[in-house]
């Protein structure tokens, strides 16, 4: 078996910051990322094959220097590797080319990242309704926009990002439907260090003539075979439709962005503790930045979204707390060392304290996202269970996300319960007035990524 | 401001332009694009039909965790396009269901 002092999963800030700080204290390091370059999804780079022909974008300008430390720092990356599993003491399986191989980890730092939050509303699984992750992971990386007349609707700073790549991109913005008040929204955005370029965001929308609907939300989209339109009203402040105030859009693409979801199922799969943060995403593991962001499980470290969705900034410190913890626990730090270290991070980190509260804020999800789904609505993009399925599994007694899809199927598809137990959960709180954090979640289980049976069979007689 | 093409020409410039076929039809596509960017640059959205509904579905999250966007891709059934580079004549095609049964041989470089 391969050993590797201290193994770093997934490329963007934090595992960035993670592998550099522990290759500067010495370690040695292996950065693991699943995409064709490092960058995660804020800091997408465009694709190698495409030439730039004019400056950088705002994110290019702000990740450069991130990307220099990485390659000044001379640490092995791998990219296109999907870690798929995490076994007992820290040994990774890993699929890269078509392989799956095997490697242990003296000290983990798990920095996966997070994904949009699915919401079900009447429409949301019409080809043209799309993450706004998504939308500004596909301008950035290949500079297509997905669709020509934009609606957007979603809360935080993420749709803002997309709705100004979409204007810089030429498509048209139909209406950008945001949940906040308009006091509340423009407090966040200006507040410094809140999204890089946050005015800069808004003047381009301005620009481009986006209008803001503050205080608005999404009821629907329509459409046969993709986006036709949608509708959206004045929503009150716990997310819920005010009747009378429904108001047509006319679109070929619906953006939504409420907020993300933390990857943290290979800190599952690793044992880490997990405990629920409705306004970091979800289910995150347990680590404090005090103790260099080390999970229950001795040698994991946990940085960036994937430990909670606090943004690129938080989760570059983070990232730096991380690779300290890591490379101490590979042997490459004493205590006083690490603690040097650490100060400066922690300092910046807690500076960062009562933005990070304000966003958790805005993006914790109202009862009201919850009562989008008309029974007919589909909850669980794979199986195509409805959202009628799940009330009549909880309304039979279900209390936990694990009944629902013993009695459903919900939860079972290839995205494995990823686009569907958010919604499932909030069901179960609707219904029953049960807590999300009481719904317990699916168990995380190898392979969290798919990989060819072939890829498996060849490992085996290697 | 409103472009006519979905592709950003503004700032990039492209490589040689190729095509694919996305059931039988010519799709153009550029090196660096995957399959499902270069279907959205040509209009197209619809990925596969679903299993009991036959509803259509496209690519949602663009990352590689919803699975909405899996094709058939050179007889390879459950590719997801939005992470798996287009190559000049690769044969795409709307997934039906969970798909054709595979033939169990290698997937061809670059799938995902």
């Amino acid at each position: 078996m391969n050993t590797v002092p201290v193994v770093v999963v997934g490329g963007g800030p934090a595992g960035i910051t993670a592998a550099v700080e522990a290759s500067r204290a010495g370690a040695r390091v292996l950065l693991i990322d699943e995409g064709p370059a490092v960058g995660g999804q804020i800091y997408r780079q465009v694709a190698s094959e495409l030439r730039r022909r004019s400056g950088a974008d705002g994110y290019a300008a702000e990740s450069a220097p991130l990307f220099a430390s990485l390659a000044a720092s001379g640490l092995e990356v791998w990219n296109d590797a999907e870690v798929w599993g995490v076994f007992p003491d820290r040994m990774l399986a890993i699929h890269r080319g078509g392989r799956s191989l095997r490697l242990q980890a003296s000290a983990l730092v798990l920095a996966t990242g997070a994904y949009d939050r699915p919401v079900a509303f009447p429409g949301w699984t019409l080809p043209g309704v799309v993450t706004a992750g998504g939308t500004t992971a596909l301008i950035k990386s290949q500079r297509i926009v997905p669709g020509r007349r934009v609606l957007l609707t979603g809360t935080g700073p993420l749709l803002l990002a997309a709705a100004a790549a979409l204007v810089r991109g030429g498509a048209e913005i139909a209406g950008i439907a945001v949940a906040a008040s308009r006091t509340a929204f423009l407090g966040l955005v200006r507040r410094p260090g809140a999204i890089g370029k946050a005015l800069d965001v808004l003047a381009t929308l301005k620009r481009g003539g986006a209008s803001m609907s503050y205080g608005y939300g999404i009821v629907r989209v329509e459409g046969r075979d993709a986006v036709e339109g949608a509708v959206i009203a004045e929503w009150d402040s716990s997310w819920r439709a005010v009747r009378g105030t429904e108001r047509t859009v006319e679109a070929d693409t619906v953006v939504i962005g409420y907020g993300l979801v933390p990857s943290s199922e290979l800190a599952q799969l690793a044992g880490c503790e997990v405990t629920y943060n409705a306004g970091q995403g979800g289910w995150v593991p347990v680590a404090a930045p005090d103790r260099f962001m080390a999970t229950s499980v001795p040698g994991v470290f946990v940085a960036g979204d994937g430990a909670g969705v606090a943004g690129a900034e938080a989760g570059k410190l983070q990232g730096v707390l991380a690779g300290i913890g890591a490379a101490r626990h590979a042997g490459k730090l004493d205590d006083r060392d690490a603690a040097a270290r650490a100060k400066q991070p922690l300092r910046d980190l807690a500076k960062m304290s009562s933005f990070r509260a304000a966003l958790e804020r805005m993006h914790a999800p109202q009862p009201g996202l919850f009562e989008l789904a008309a029974d007919d609505t589909i909850v669980c993009r794979c199986e195509e269970v409805t959202a009628g399925d799940v009330r009549q599994a909880v309304s039979d007694g279900a209390r936990l996300v694990t009944e629902v899809r013993a009695a459903t199927r919900c939860g079972m598809g290839l995205c494995q319960g990823r686009m569907c137990v958010p919604t499932v959960a909030g069901l179960i709180e609707r219904h029953t007035g049960v807590p999300v954090g009481n719904t317990g979640r699916l168990t995380a289980r190898p392979p969290v990524r798919p990989l060819p049976v072939t890829a498996l069979a060849e490992e085996a007689e290697r | 401001m409103t472009t006519t093409s979905n592709r950003i020409a503004t700032d990039v410039e492209r490589g040689a332009s190729f095509s694919f076929t996305v059931d039988g039809q010519d799709v153009e596509a550029y090196p660096g694009e995957t399959i499902a960017g270069a279907m959205l640059a040509a209009g197209r959205r619809v990925a596969r039909r679903t299993a009991w509904r036959a509803e259509p579905r496209g690519a949602f999250c663009f990352m590689g965790v919803c699975h909405d966007c899996r094709m058939v891709v050179d007889g390879v059934p459950n590719v997801r396009t939005c992470l798996t580079p287009v190559r000049a004549g690769m044969v795409v095609e709307t997934q039906p269901g969970f798909g054709p049964a595979p033939s169990f041989g290698a997937p061809e470089e670059g799938q995902r």
